[in-house]
């Protein structure tokens, strides 16, 4: 347990007032999406594509894809997810966001990686690979080691991550 | 964010792109565009890669060379039909896609669509890449080698120290080549003829049987070699090639050459494989115990030895002084560049 960072959570969310440190981040996961007919979420085969943006008035430095374990996985880090890979930023990618938000530095750039999921370990740790369910975390880095993730308030998805304005 | 996948029932091929990098850079006239394909059971795609389009932008671009060996993927997902031969590549001349504006960034999208031999059919790869403008293409890390396998200058004797009974060579230059003329390492070493040995360029190597690109295939005798063939097919390039010849796969690969004349030859053959670690600059690596094939053993007493260096490492190779003349060519995957690179020794008069 991260006793500072739950404390620092729990504060958030119950004096939203100070939110500002987090409200500077914007973004949006446009796929995997169950509001997406385009990217769905269920009975996936192959490669999958996680895509979106996410800007941060400090800058973006990284994004990257988390799941959470399975059985058979080796330790998680700190936060108990398994790193899966980073998303590039592609710049340029985005000029309707850039274009929704022309304060915020490297406003046209997108986050686009696809994620194999036939390297994925089946989740009841059979041994056999890209079956049966995840739950990925998408989560976004400013320069600082600020990280937005979804755990703050509590709240269980990707949309708390990088939330859609 | 929840998902669910159901690979099991997946009818679909799948694979990915390895190269160019999901976001990365791809420049020159030739970058190879790495990826692997493989089909569930009981499907199969073609091993000639013809239903596997190159995409750009969009548009299709051509159809990779296919069913290249790698042995991660083997691993990884054995027992399918593609599973010895899941790799592919296919050479990108990204000049064609470079921005005119210096300042432009040559965002450039890329994927491939594979189709099995029962029409499923799957796009895999996905993914944007950026082609440098002209003026900021560097040549960081390209020495000018006295002598290369390409060809370069004339021999030079820089590295070579000569015991009375053998030779060693030690050189820390790196010349770059494109990844793909570096699938299928292989190499010749000869001892008692004067002239140097080039080997191992692409148009050489897995060749397929089907007859496209078999400009070095001559009537010959061959030999077998495990679950392989060797072939010595003659004349060729005024000397006698070997081939490897992978009966499961129907591919030729290049692995060393044969001189009838000028006393002693030997060759040797590093068989493929592409498993090996990048080594950052300063690193090393253990090449003892790469498989080799029945040839006579390329590495010999003497070598290879691993020392690094500022620029990646220094190889060190020892084959037998035999006459007067020893040549050596080795072709290496490591650099401080990701990637395979190509170590090119020449021939020495001693």
């Amino acid at each position: 347990m991260n006793y500072p960072r739950t404390l620092t959570s729990l504060l958030l969310c119950l004096f939203p007032a100070v939110l500002s440190a987090q409200d500077n981040w914007r973004g949006f996961l446009d796929c995997p999406s169950p509001g997406n007919p385009g990217c769905p979420t269920a009975n996936l085969a192959g490669g999958v594509n996680v895509t979106g943006w996410a800007l941060s008035m400090y800058t973006v430095s990284k994004v990257s894809i988390y799941r959470n374990p399975v059985p058979g996985d080796p330790p998680a880090d700190p936060y108990g997810l398994i790193w899966i890979q980073d998303a590039p930023f592609i710049a340029g990618a985005r000029p309707d966001v850039a274009a929704a938000y022309p304060s915020y530095p490297n406003n046209n750039w997108g986050f686009g990686s696809q994620l194999l999921t036939n390297m994925l370990p089946d989740s009841n740790g059979d041994g056999g690979r890209g079956n049966d369910s995840y739950t990925l975390h998408v989560i976004a880095y400013d320069p600082y080691g600020n990280r937005w993730d979804e755990h703050i308030c509590g709240q269980p998805a990707f949309a708390s991550s990088l939330r859609h304005d | 964010m929840n998902i669910s996948a159901d690979n099991r029932h997946s009818l679909l091929p799948f694979g990915t792109i390895d190269t160019p990098a999901q976001g990365g850079t791809a420049s020159g006239t030739a970058y190879v565009n790495f990826g692997w394909a493989l089909a569930p059971q009981p499907y199969v795609i073609p091993f000639d890669g013809s239903t596997i389009w190159v995409y750009i932008d969009g548009q299709a671009v051509g159809h990779p060379t296919y069913n290249q060996y790698r042995s991660d993927i083997a691993t990884l997902f054995p027992g399918l039909q593609n599973s010895n031969g899941a790799i592919g590549f296919f050479y990108i001349d990204t000049t064609r896609y470079a921005p005119t504006n210096p300042y432009g960034n040559g965002l450039h999208a890329i994927s491939w669509s594979v189709s099995d031999n029962a029409g499923h059919v799957a796009g895999i790869g996905s993914r944007w890449f950026s082609v440098p403008a002209p003026t900021q293409q560097t040549s960081r890390n390209i020495p000018a080698l006295a002598d290369t396998p390409n060809g370069k200058g004339p021999p030079s004797t820089a590295g070579l120290t000569c015991g009375s009974n053998d030779c060693t060579w030690g050189y820390s230059a790196i010349y770059y080549v494109a990844p793909a003329q570096m699938y299928g390492i292989s190499g010749t070493y000869e001892t008692g003829d004067a002239r140097y040995y080039f080997t191992n360029f692409a148009a050489n190597k897995m060749l397929d049987q089907s007859g496209h690109d078999l400009g070095l295939e001559c009537p010959g005798d061959a030999t077998s070699i495990g679950d392989t063939e060797a072939d010595a097919r003659a004349p060729c390039n005024s000397s006698q090639n070997y081939y490897l010849y992978a009966s499961n796969t129907s591919l030729y690969t290049l692995v060393g050459t044969h001189r009838a004349q000028a006393s002693q030859a030997d060759s040797g053959i590093f068989q493929t494989y592409d498993n090996l670690a990048f080594v950052r600059a300063g690193g090393s690596a253990d090449f003892s115990s790469l498989p080799m094939g029945s040839f006579t053993d390329f590495r010999y007493t003497g070598g290879p030895t691993i020392s690094p260096n500022n620029d990646g490492m220094t190889v060190f190779y020892t084959a037998p002084r035999t006459n007067n003349t020893v040549s050596v060519h080795v072709d290496a995957p490591y650099s401080t560049r990701k990637g395979r690179h190509q170590i090119g020794f020449p021939g020495y008069n001693i």
